[in-house]
Protein backbone atom coordinates (compact mmCIF):
# COMPACT_ATOMS: atom_id res chain seq x y z
CA UNK A 1 0.00 0.00 0.00
CA UNK A 2 0.92 3.44 -1.21
CA UNK A 3 2.38 5.57 1.52
CA UNK A 4 -0.34 8.27 0.83
CA UNK A 5 -3.09 5.53 1.30
CA UNK A 6 -1.82 4.96 4.78
CA UNK A 7 -2.07 7.81 6.05
CA UNK A 8 -5.48 8.79 4.52
CA UNK A 9 -6.46 5.51 5.67
CA UNK A 10 -5.22 6.24 9.34
CA UNK A 11 -6.65 9.58 9.19
CA UNK A 12 -10.12 8.99 8.28
CA UNK A 13 -9.88 6.02 10.82
CA UNK A 14 -9.05 8.43 13.48
CA UNK A 15 -11.55 10.43 12.98
CA UNK A 16 -14.27 8.74 13.30
CA UNK A 17 -13.44 7.40 16.95
CA UNK A 18 -14.11 8.50 19.87
CA UNK A 19 -13.01 12.69 20.11
CA UNK A 20 -11.23 11.95 16.50
CA UNK A 21 -14.21 15.33 15.42
CA UNK A 22 -16.15 13.53 12.82
CA UNK A 23 -18.96 13.06 14.15
CA UNK A 24 -18.41 16.29 16.15
CA UNK A 25 -18.42 18.34 13.01
CA UNK A 26 -21.33 16.69 11.62
CA UNK A 27 -23.56 17.71 14.83
CA UNK A 28 -22.20 21.32 14.70
CA UNK A 29 -23.93 21.45 11.16
CA UNK A 30 -26.82 19.92 11.67
CA UNK A 31 -27.34 22.14 15.36
CA UNK A 32 -26.37 25.43 12.79
CA UNK A 33 -28.43 25.05 10.19
CA UNK A 34 -31.39 23.86 12.14
CA UNK A 35 -31.52 27.04 14.48
CA UNK A 36 -31.52 29.08 10.97
CA UNK A 37 -34.28 27.36 9.72
CA UNK A 38 -35.94 28.00 13.09
CA UNK A 39 -34.82 31.37 13.43
CA UNK A 40 -35.46 32.44 9.46
CA UNK A 41 -38.46 31.13 9.00
CA UNK A 42 -39.78 28.67 5.63
CA UNK A 43 -39.50 31.78 2.82
CA UNK A 44 -36.33 33.13 4.04
CA UNK A 45 -34.57 29.59 4.05
CA UNK A 46 -36.06 28.95 0.89
CA UNK A 47 -34.00 31.68 -0.57
CA UNK A 48 -30.55 31.52 1.38
CA UNK A 49 -30.66 27.78 2.23
CA UNK A 50 -27.31 27.72 0.27
CA UNK A 51 -25.50 30.10 1.74
CA UNK A 52 -27.13 29.18 5.11
CA UNK A 53 -25.49 25.52 4.42
CA UNK A 54 -22.40 26.95 3.19
CA UNK A 55 -21.76 28.65 6.50
CA UNK A 56 -22.48 26.53 8.21
CA UNK A 57 -20.27 23.67 7.13
CA UNK A 58 -17.55 26.69 7.14
CA UNK A 59 -18.36 26.98 11.04
CA UNK A 60 -18.67 23.12 11.35
CA UNK A 61 -15.25 22.51 9.66
CA UNK A 62 -13.16 25.08 12.41
CA UNK A 63 -14.24 22.60 14.74
CA UNK A 64 -12.08 20.19 13.76
CA UNK A 65 -9.03 22.35 12.65
CA UNK A 66 -7.41 21.79 16.09
CA UNK A 67 -7.52 18.08 15.37
CA UNK A 68 -6.00 18.49 12.18
CA UNK A 69 -2.15 17.77 12.98
CA UNK A 70 -1.88 19.01 16.81
CA UNK A 71 -2.29 15.04 18.15
CA UNK A 72 0.26 14.18 15.53
CA UNK A 73 2.70 16.79 16.38
CA UNK A 74 2.07 15.76 20.63
CA UNK A 75 2.93 11.60 19.73
CA UNK A 76 5.48 12.36 17.52
CA UNK A 77 4.08 11.03 14.25
CA UNK A 78 4.65 14.29 12.18
CA UNK A 79 7.97 14.16 13.08
CA UNK A 80 8.31 9.94 11.69
CA UNK A 81 6.40 11.64 8.68
CA UNK A 82 9.45 14.04 7.73
CA UNK A 83 11.88 10.86 8.09
CA UNK A 84 9.81 9.22 5.44
CA UNK A 85 11.14 9.05 1.93
CA UNK A 86 8.08 9.76 0.27
CA UNK A 87 7.90 13.83 -0.13
CA UNK A 88 5.92 15.37 3.22
CA UNK A 89 3.60 16.81 0.24
CA UNK A 90 1.73 13.73 0.11
CA UNK A 91 1.51 12.81 3.16
CA UNK A 92 -0.27 16.58 3.52
CA UNK A 93 -2.15 15.76 0.61
CA UNK A 94 -3.18 12.51 2.22
CA UNK A 95 -4.34 13.96 5.46
CA UNK A 96 -6.25 16.83 3.66
CA UNK A 97 -7.77 14.13 1.79
CA UNK A 98 -8.74 11.81 4.73
CA UNK A 99 -9.96 14.99 6.69
CA UNK A 100 -12.11 15.72 4.32
CA UNK A 101 -13.84 12.61 3.79
CA UNK A 102 -14.18 12.03 7.21
CA UNK A 103 -15.10 15.54 8.13
CA UNK A 104 -17.22 16.58 5.33
CA UNK A 105 -18.76 14.02 3.50
CA UNK A 106 -21.15 12.81 6.37
CA UNK A 107 -22.22 16.38 6.63
CA UNK A 108 -23.08 16.14 3.09
CA UNK A 109 -24.60 12.95 3.20
CA UNK A 110 -27.11 14.70 5.87
CA UNK A 111 -26.97 17.89 3.52
CA UNK A 112 -30.31 16.41 1.45
CA UNK A 113 -32.73 15.87 4.33
CA UNK A 114 -31.48 19.54 5.95
CA UNK A 115 -32.59 20.95 2.71
CA UNK A 116 -35.81 19.71 2.61
CA UNK A 117 -36.36 20.33 6.54
CA UNK A 118 -35.53 23.85 5.25
CA UNK A 119 -38.10 23.86 2.51
CA UNK A 120 -36.25 23.75 -0.37
CA UNK A 121 -37.46 22.41 -3.45
CA UNK A 122 -35.84 19.30 -5.83
CA UNK A 123 -33.55 21.00 -8.20
CA UNK A 124 -32.16 23.70 -6.08
CA UNK A 125 -31.31 20.70 -3.59
CA UNK A 126 -28.86 19.41 -6.37
CA UNK A 127 -27.51 22.65 -6.80
CA UNK A 128 -26.77 23.28 -3.18
CA UNK A 129 -25.62 19.88 -2.68
CA UNK A 130 -23.14 21.14 -6.15
CA UNK A 131 -21.52 23.98 -4.51
CA UNK A 132 -20.66 22.16 -0.93
CA UNK A 133 -18.78 19.71 -2.99
CA UNK A 134 -17.19 21.79 -4.80
CA UNK A 135 -16.23 24.48 -1.96
CA UNK A 136 -15.58 22.11 1.04
CA UNK A 137 -12.26 20.40 -0.36
CA UNK A 138 -10.93 24.37 -0.62
CA UNK A 139 -12.31 24.75 2.71
CA UNK A 140 -10.35 21.59 4.48
CA UNK A 141 -7.53 22.96 2.15
CA UNK A 142 -7.36 26.11 4.01
CA UNK A 143 -8.40 25.10 7.35
CA UNK A 144 -4.75 22.92 6.94
CA UNK A 145 -2.80 26.01 6.68
CA UNK A 146 -4.04 27.48 9.52
CA UNK A 147 -3.75 24.46 11.60
CA UNK A 148 0.19 23.69 10.47
CA UNK A 149 0.52 27.63 11.13
CA UNK A 150 -0.47 27.25 14.85
CA UNK A 151 1.16 23.88 15.65
CA UNK A 152 3.02 23.59 18.79
CA UNK A 153 1.16 26.57 20.58
CA UNK A 154 -0.95 25.46 22.87
CA UNK A 155 -4.05 28.02 22.53
CA UNK A 156 -3.76 28.03 18.83
CA UNK A 157 -7.51 26.63 18.20
CA UNK A 158 -8.72 30.91 18.36
CA UNK A 159 -5.61 31.85 16.38
CA UNK A 160 -6.47 29.35 13.57
CA UNK A 161 -10.18 30.48 13.41
CA UNK A 162 -9.15 34.03 12.87
CA UNK A 163 -6.42 33.06 10.22
CA UNK A 164 -8.30 30.79 8.05
CA UNK A 165 -11.48 33.04 8.07
CA UNK A 166 -10.48 35.63 5.87
CA UNK A 167 -9.44 32.98 3.28
CA UNK A 168 -12.96 31.18 3.48
CA UNK A 169 -14.92 34.78 2.64
CA UNK A 170 -13.63 34.46 -1.24
CA UNK A 171 -15.13 30.78 -1.08
CA UNK A 172 -18.52 31.89 -0.10
CA UNK A 173 -18.51 34.99 -1.99
CA UNK A 174 -19.03 32.72 -5.22
CA UNK A 175 -20.78 29.57 -3.33
CA UNK A 176 -23.47 32.43 -2.28
CA UNK A 177 -24.26 33.26 -5.53
CA UNK A 178 -27.17 30.82 -6.20
CA UNK A 179 -25.49 28.38 -8.66
CA UNK A 180 -24.69 30.19 -11.27
CA UNK A 181 -22.13 28.35 -14.08
CA UNK A 182 -18.99 31.09 -13.55
CA UNK A 183 -19.24 30.55 -9.99
CA UNK A 184 -19.18 26.79 -9.69
CA UNK A 185 -16.32 27.30 -12.50
CA UNK A 186 -14.35 29.48 -10.27
CA UNK A 187 -14.77 27.20 -7.24
CA UNK A 188 -13.40 24.47 -9.14
CA UNK A 189 -10.37 26.85 -10.06
CA UNK A 190 -10.23 27.73 -6.37
CA UNK A 191 -9.76 23.90 -6.06
CA UNK A 192 -7.03 23.22 -8.40
CA UNK A 193 -5.30 26.05 -7.16
CA UNK A 194 -6.08 25.76 -2.90
CA UNK A 195 -5.16 22.11 -2.64
CA UNK A 196 -1.36 21.91 -4.00
CA UNK A 197 -0.63 25.59 -2.49
CA UNK A 198 -2.13 23.80 0.72
CA UNK A 199 0.08 21.04 0.63
CA UNK A 200 3.24 23.48 0.23
CA UNK A 201 2.37 25.79 2.16
CA UNK A 202 1.56 22.92 5.38
CA UNK A 203 4.35 20.67 4.50
CA UNK A 204 7.07 24.02 4.92
CA UNK A 205 4.94 25.21 7.79
CA UNK A 206 5.34 21.59 9.85
CA UNK A 207 8.84 21.13 9.16
CA UNK A 208 9.47 24.55 10.41
CA UNK A 209 7.67 23.47 13.43
CA UNK A 210 9.74 20.28 14.15
CA UNK A 211 12.90 22.42 14.12
CA UNK B 1 28.81 3.86 6.56
CA UNK B 2 27.67 7.18 8.32
CA UNK B 3 30.23 10.48 8.69
CA UNK B 4 30.23 13.08 10.58
CA UNK B 5 32.56 16.05 9.36
CA UNK B 6 32.85 19.23 11.66
CA UNK B 7 29.22 19.74 13.13
CA UNK B 8 28.32 22.34 14.92
CA UNK B 9 24.67 23.42 16.01
CA UNK B 10 23.31 26.19 17.29
CA UNK B 11 20.33 26.99 18.92
CA UNK B 12 19.36 30.37 19.40
CA UNK B 13 22.51 32.56 20.71
CA UNK B 14 24.68 29.43 22.71
CA UNK B 15 26.80 27.26 20.00
CA UNK B 16 26.06 23.68 21.86
CA UNK B 17 28.85 21.72 20.14
CA UNK B 18 31.11 22.60 17.55
CA UNK B 19 33.60 20.99 15.27
CA UNK B 20 31.81 17.16 16.26
CA UNK B 21 33.23 14.35 14.26
CA UNK B 22 32.86 10.58 13.86
CA UNK B 23 32.97 7.69 11.43
CA UNK B 24 31.00 4.28 12.03
CA UNK B 25 31.56 1.79 9.93
CA UNK B 26 29.50 -1.36 9.95
CA UNK B 27 28.41 -3.51 13.12
CA UNK B 28 29.24 -0.37 15.59
CA UNK B 29 27.56 1.04 18.19
CA UNK B 30 27.96 5.08 19.34
CA UNK B 31 26.96 5.77 22.70
CA UNK B 32 26.67 9.61 23.51
CA UNK B 33 27.24 10.54 26.95
CA UNK B 34 26.98 13.97 28.64
CA UNK B 35 24.81 15.78 31.16
CA UNK B 36 21.23 17.47 30.28
CA UNK B 37 21.79 20.15 27.42
CA UNK B 38 24.87 18.99 26.66
CA UNK B 39 23.63 18.55 22.87
CA UNK B 40 22.45 15.00 22.72
CA UNK B 41 19.56 15.19 21.78
CA UNK B 42 20.19 17.96 19.14
CA UNK B 43 22.97 15.78 17.95
CA UNK B 44 20.62 12.99 17.12
CA UNK B 45 18.26 15.04 15.31
CA UNK B 46 20.99 17.07 13.11
CA UNK B 47 21.91 12.80 12.42
CA UNK B 48 18.09 12.13 11.23
CA UNK B 49 17.76 15.63 9.54
CA UNK B 50 15.06 17.21 11.14
CA UNK B 51 17.47 19.87 12.36
CA UNK B 52 19.99 21.36 9.90
CA UNK B 53 23.39 21.46 11.69
CA UNK B 54 24.65 25.27 11.27
CA UNK B 55 28.09 24.14 9.83
CA UNK B 56 29.46 20.73 8.62
CA UNK B 57 27.91 18.19 6.76
CA UNK B 58 26.41 14.45 7.78
CA UNK B 59 27.06 11.91 4.98
CA UNK B 60 26.06 8.16 4.71
CA UNK B 61 27.38 5.90 2.46
CA UNK B 62 29.76 8.96 0.98
CA UNK B 63 26.60 10.85 0.48
CA UNK B 64 24.92 13.93 1.97
CA UNK B 65 22.02 13.21 3.54
CA UNK B 66 20.16 16.21 3.07
CA UNK B 67 17.40 15.55 0.24
CA UNK B 68 18.78 11.76 0.48
CA UNK B 69 15.80 9.53 0.23
CA UNK B 70 18.22 6.28 0.67
CA UNK B 71 19.18 7.59 3.81
CA UNK B 72 15.82 8.22 5.09
CA UNK B 73 15.00 4.50 4.14
CA UNK B 74 17.77 2.88 5.97
CA UNK B 75 17.03 5.22 9.18
CA UNK B 76 14.68 4.67 12.15
CA UNK B 77 14.90 7.38 14.64
CA UNK B 78 12.92 7.35 17.98
CA UNK B 79 13.31 10.35 19.99
CA UNK B 80 11.55 11.84 23.30
CA UNK B 81 8.37 11.38 21.32
CA UNK B 82 7.19 8.09 20.99
CA UNK B 83 5.61 8.39 17.50
CA UNK B 84 2.62 5.76 19.14
CA UNK B 85 -0.85 6.93 18.66
CA UNK B 86 -2.62 6.93 21.74
CA UNK B 87 -5.98 6.32 20.04
CA UNK B 88 -4.85 3.75 17.94
CA UNK B 89 -4.49 -0.03 19.47
CA UNK B 90 -1.29 -2.04 19.68
CA UNK B 91 -1.47 -4.30 16.62
CA UNK B 92 -2.92 -0.98 14.66
CA UNK B 93 0.48 1.19 15.52
CA UNK B 94 2.26 -1.64 14.37
CA UNK B 95 0.55 -2.06 11.46
CA UNK B 96 0.74 1.15 10.34
CA UNK B 97 4.89 0.65 10.31
CA UNK B 98 4.22 -2.97 9.10
CA UNK B 99 2.30 -1.47 6.09
CA UNK B 100 4.83 1.55 5.25
CA UNK B 101 8.07 -0.91 5.09
CA UNK B 102 5.71 -4.33 3.60
CA UNK B 103 6.55 -6.73 6.68
CA UNK B 104 3.46 -7.52 7.99
CA UNK B 105 4.42 -10.87 8.86
CA UNK B 106 6.88 -9.19 11.55
CA UNK B 107 4.24 -7.42 13.72
CA UNK B 108 3.49 -10.88 15.45
CA UNK B 109 6.95 -11.32 16.15
CA UNK B 110 7.54 -8.00 17.21
CA UNK B 111 4.72 -8.16 19.56
CA UNK B 112 6.09 -11.05 20.83
CA UNK B 113 9.68 -9.86 21.67
CA UNK B 114 8.14 -7.26 24.10
CA UNK B 115 5.38 -9.13 25.19
CA UNK B 116 2.65 -7.13 23.42
CA UNK B 117 0.44 -10.11 22.49
CA UNK B 118 -1.38 -9.78 25.39
CA UNK B 119 -2.37 -5.71 24.73
CA UNK B 120 -2.66 -6.07 20.92
CA UNK B 121 -5.91 -5.37 20.70
CA UNK B 122 -5.43 -2.53 23.80
CA UNK B 123 -5.58 1.12 22.80
CA UNK B 124 -1.96 2.21 23.20
CA UNK B 125 -3.45 5.53 25.44
CA UNK B 126 -4.94 2.77 27.88
CA UNK B 127 -1.19 1.25 28.71
CA UNK B 128 1.42 2.99 30.94
CA UNK B 129 4.09 5.07 29.97
CA UNK B 130 6.78 2.12 29.98
CA UNK B 131 4.14 0.16 27.60
CA UNK B 132 3.46 2.69 25.28
CA UNK B 133 7.68 2.82 25.02
CA UNK B 134 7.84 -0.76 24.06
CA UNK B 135 5.10 -0.33 21.42
CA UNK B 136 7.65 2.38 20.29
CA UNK B 137 10.55 0.34 19.97
CA UNK B 138 8.77 -2.43 18.98
CA UNK B 139 9.01 -0.79 15.44
CA UNK B 140 12.64 -1.40 15.42
CA UNK B 141 11.46 -5.38 14.70
CA UNK B 142 8.84 -4.30 11.97
CA UNK B 143 11.13 -1.51 10.14
CA UNK B 144 14.15 -3.10 8.92
CA UNK B 145 16.26 -0.30 8.58
CA UNK B 146 20.34 -0.36 8.87
CA UNK B 147 20.54 2.51 11.02
CA UNK B 148 18.78 3.49 14.27
CA UNK B 149 19.09 6.60 15.81
CA UNK B 150 17.88 6.38 19.80
CA UNK B 151 17.25 8.74 21.90
CA UNK B 152 16.85 7.34 25.84
CA UNK B 153 14.71 4.61 24.59
CA UNK B 154 14.81 3.32 28.07
CA UNK B 155 12.94 5.38 29.68
CA UNK B 156 10.17 4.58 31.90
CA UNK B 157 11.12 0.91 31.07
CA UNK B 158 11.28 -1.39 33.78
CA UNK B 159 14.22 -3.97 34.12
CA UNK B 160 13.00 -6.91 31.94
CA UNK B 161 12.35 -4.35 29.05
CA UNK B 162 15.67 -2.66 29.03
CA UNK B 163 17.67 -6.17 28.92
CA UNK B 164 15.12 -6.79 26.00
CA UNK B 165 16.13 -3.67 24.43
CA UNK B 166 19.57 -4.17 25.06
CA UNK B 167 19.36 -7.51 23.19
CA UNK B 168 17.90 -5.61 20.13
CA UNK B 169 20.65 -3.39 19.91
CA UNK B 170 23.19 -5.92 20.33
CA UNK B 171 21.43 -8.01 17.92
CA UNK B 172 20.99 -5.57 15.35
CA UNK B 173 25.16 -4.53 14.95
CA UNK B 174 25.87 -7.95 15.21
CA UNK B 175 23.95 -8.20 11.50
CA UNK B 176 25.88 -5.17 10.14
CA UNK B 177 23.65 -2.15 11.16
CA UNK B 178 24.83 1.10 13.02
CA UNK B 179 23.34 2.16 16.13
CA UNK B 180 23.99 5.70 17.89
CA UNK B 181 22.14 6.09 21.10
CA UNK B 182 21.84 8.46 23.92
CA UNK B 183 21.38 6.85 26.98
CA UNK B 184 21.98 7.07 30.72
CA UNK B 185 21.52 3.23 31.28
CA UNK B 186 22.76 1.35 28.80
CA UNK B 187 26.52 0.87 28.82
CA UNK B 188 28.57 -2.12 29.92
CA UNK B 189 27.88 -5.44 28.65
CA UNK B 190 27.67 -3.80 24.80
CA UNK B 191 31.08 -3.15 23.40
CA UNK B 192 30.36 0.47 22.27
CA UNK B 193 32.41 3.62 21.35
CA UNK B 194 31.52 5.95 23.33
CA UNK B 195 31.33 10.32 22.54
CA UNK B 196 31.92 12.33 25.27
CA UNK B 197 29.61 15.46 24.74
CA UNK B 198 31.79 17.77 26.84
CA UNK B 199 34.61 17.07 24.32
CA UNK B 200 33.02 19.11 21.90
CA UNK B 201 31.60 21.77 24.00
CA UNK B 202 31.97 25.72 23.29
CA UNK B 203 34.46 27.02 25.92
CA UNK B 204 32.00 29.60 27.52
CA UNK B 205 29.37 26.59 28.31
Amino acid sequence: MSPFNIVLQQTVRLAFRKGGGAFGTMAFYIIIVTLFTFGLGPESMNAHAGAVMCVALLLSTLTALPLFYERDNEDGTLEQYLLQPVTLEILVCAKICGQWLASVVPMLAVSPLLAIMANVDGEQIGRIMTLLVLASPTVIALGSIGAALTLGSKRGGLLQSLIVMPLYIPVLIFAASAGEQAALLFLGGMLFAALPLACFVSAALIRISQD
Amino acid sequence: MLICENIECVRGDTTIFRELGFCLQEESLLLLKGPNGAGKSSLLKILAGLMPASKGQVLWHDKPITGNSDYLRDLMYIGHKSGVKLDCTVRENLEFWAKLYDTEMLVRAAMQFFDLTGFADTYAGELSAGWQRRVALARLIVAPCKLWLLDEPTNFLDDDAVILTASLIEARVKQGGIVVIASHIMASGIAAHTLYMKDFQHESV
